[in-house]
């Protein structure tokens, strides 16, 4: 962040002008500072509305209504031409993936049961051994 | 006449480099402001993209879009890792934001073996998966890969954001392995949750019209609900940066801020519509209602010390929500830590480094095992 940085260009001035008429302390900027405190109030006032949030939320639901319909409605197309759809692709990802996790499960568990062994071998090499009887 | 000719060339660059960002943006259909004025910022101030997530790392474990990654310290003071757990909504890399000011970054320099899980973009493989497959397979496997990495007998849960509440749901059901719990700024009642807790009744909100028709939450639908918290906020904070546009540390922070609030990725579907039934509909969590795989998560099983830090402007898990974790767990040695940020502030701001994170990381310290030796 301490190196040399270039000269100042056009943009940095045009920003720097936008940042002065919207500045707080600046005579435009007390207006503009009055605008935004108005309007965000406005906007919070509505985000905790009853009544927006309803309308809201009934406007999201049709839209996914509307998106379940037209997906339902390409796969039985594609059904209807014994081509495979999204939801045959994601059942066969499923199974793909639930044998991927069972052998990573085995994987794991052949890598625990080496450990162990290392262990039992270790200790086994550890311990005197006693002298053959005849 | 050359300098003209110098200033005209450079104008020209400059429109065609901010055009060129422009029309990607609308291509991708970005919502989040910085796509827009990130661009223009970084050409006005003459500073490069922010070198966000730069400390050094491995990934020691991968299961599905789920990565563990090792934070190896250069000399390692403690036998006790941290593992963090972060949320599946935004990307883990705000608790490795910039050098200097990033908390993974922090701890392995105070000599911790450091872990964070990164739960990578969730397919449609993601899509099915719930919470049991979540708790019980993904992060069960990233513990148990922990301690053995880093050959130790139990360790540090550090969990934030949704993230936290995942690790004490883990936590609940799988208390064996886990030495200490840090909870930072995690939703605990989410009947104090704030706004996302109105927005969210079952009057306003269908969750399962959503996830039927998505799968995944897509990013502009998390993106627009972000950004109706604080609409105006969201752009005149720009205006500040316009004013700062020569001091390159705060415009640098700002862009790193900005890259990593755009850079969110889809909700899995399936958990999802459990967590905003089981947390923010029904506060199933908090009420010991909640069932994964089965079993009851009951806050009351853990029973490890337990750290709370509390950002006191956090209007995403609002402190109310986070204190009642006091009240439910089981542990005798409870810390509370307050401090005068917001959410993400813990993490990134330039209070972290010098106030927030030394307690923190003492406080682990004083609850991790001693090296052997």
């Amino acid at each position: 962040m301490t190196q040399p940085r270039p000269p100042k260009n056009l943009l940095t001035h045009l920003v720097t002008g936008i940042g002065y008429l919207t500045d707080p302390k600046s005579p435009p900027g007390k207006l503009f500072n009055r605008f935004e405190t108005a309007t965000s109030k406005v906007f919070d006032r509505l985000a905790r509305s009853h009544t927006f949030l309803r309308i809201a939320g009934k406007g999201l639901n049709l839209g996914f209504m509307v998106r379940r319909s037209v997906t339902a409605g390409a796969e039985a197309w594609l059904h209807a031409w014994q081509a495979p759809t999204l939801g045959d692709v994601q059942a066969m990802r499923t199974q793909l993936r639930q044998l991927g996790d069972r052998l990573e499960v085995t994987q794991t568990q052949l890598e625990l049961a080496l450990d162990a062994l290392a262990r039992v071998e270790a200790d086994l090499r550890a311990t005197p051994r006693l002298p053959e009887t005849p | 006449m050359s300098t003209f000719r110098t200033r005209a060339r450079e104008a020209l660059s400059a429109s065609l480099e901010i055009s060129g960002a422009w029309s990607r943006a609308l291509r991708a259909g970005a919502l989040a402001p910085n796509a827009y004025l990130g661009p223009i910022v970084k050409r006005a101030a003459r500073v490069g993209d922010p070198p966000v997530n730069s400390t050094p790392h491995r990934v020691v474990y991968t299961r599905g879009s789920m990565r563990l990654l090792r934070f190896e310290p250069t000399v390692r003071r403690h036998a006790t890792p941290i593992l963090f757990v972060y949320s599946l909504i935004n990307r883990y890399y705000i608790l490795d934001f910039l050098p200097g000011r990033s908390l993974i970054e922090f701890m392995r320099d105070q000599g911790y073996d450091v872990y964070a899980i990164d739960w990578g973009t969730p397919g449609a493989l993601e899509e099915q998966m719930n919470w049991d497959e979540f708790l019980g397979g993904m992060m069960r496997s990233a513990v148990q890969w922990t301690l053995k990495v880093s050959g130790a007998e139990d360790l540090t849960m550090y969990g934030y954001c949704m993230g936290g509440t995942m690790a004490l749901a883990y936590a609940a059901l799988y208390p064996q392995g886990l030495r200490n719990f840090v909870a930072q700024a995690t939703p605990v009642d989410f009947h104090e949750g704030g706004i996302f807790h109105t927005w969210t009744r079952p009057e306003y909100f269908d969750v399962d019209a959503m996830v039927d028709a998505h799968g995944n939450v897509p990013i502009d639908l998390m993106e627009a609900g972000f950004s109706m918290m604080a609409p105006i906020q969201r752009l005149t904070k720009w205006l500040e940066v316009f004013r700062r546009i020569d001091d390159p540390e705060f415009v640098t922070t700002f862009l790193a801020m900005e890259r990593w609030a755009a850079d969110n990725v889809p909700f899995p579907g399936e958990v999802y519509r459990q967590y905003i039934k089981d947390c923010y509909q029904e506060n199933n969590f908090y009420e010991g209602r909640m069932v994964v795989g089965g079993r009851k998560v009951d806050l009351g099983q853990i029973t490890c010390p337990l750290l709370t830090l509390i950002a006191e402007n956090d209007t995403i898990a609002p402190p109310p929500s986070s204190t009642a974790l006091d009240g439910k767990v089981g542990s005798v040695d409870k810390t509370t830590l307050r401090f005068p940020v917001g959410h993400i502030g813990l993490s990134t701001s330039s209070k972290g480094p010098r106030m927030i994170w030394p307690e923190v990381a003492r406080w682990i310290a004083a609850h991790s095992a001693a090296l052997p030796g």
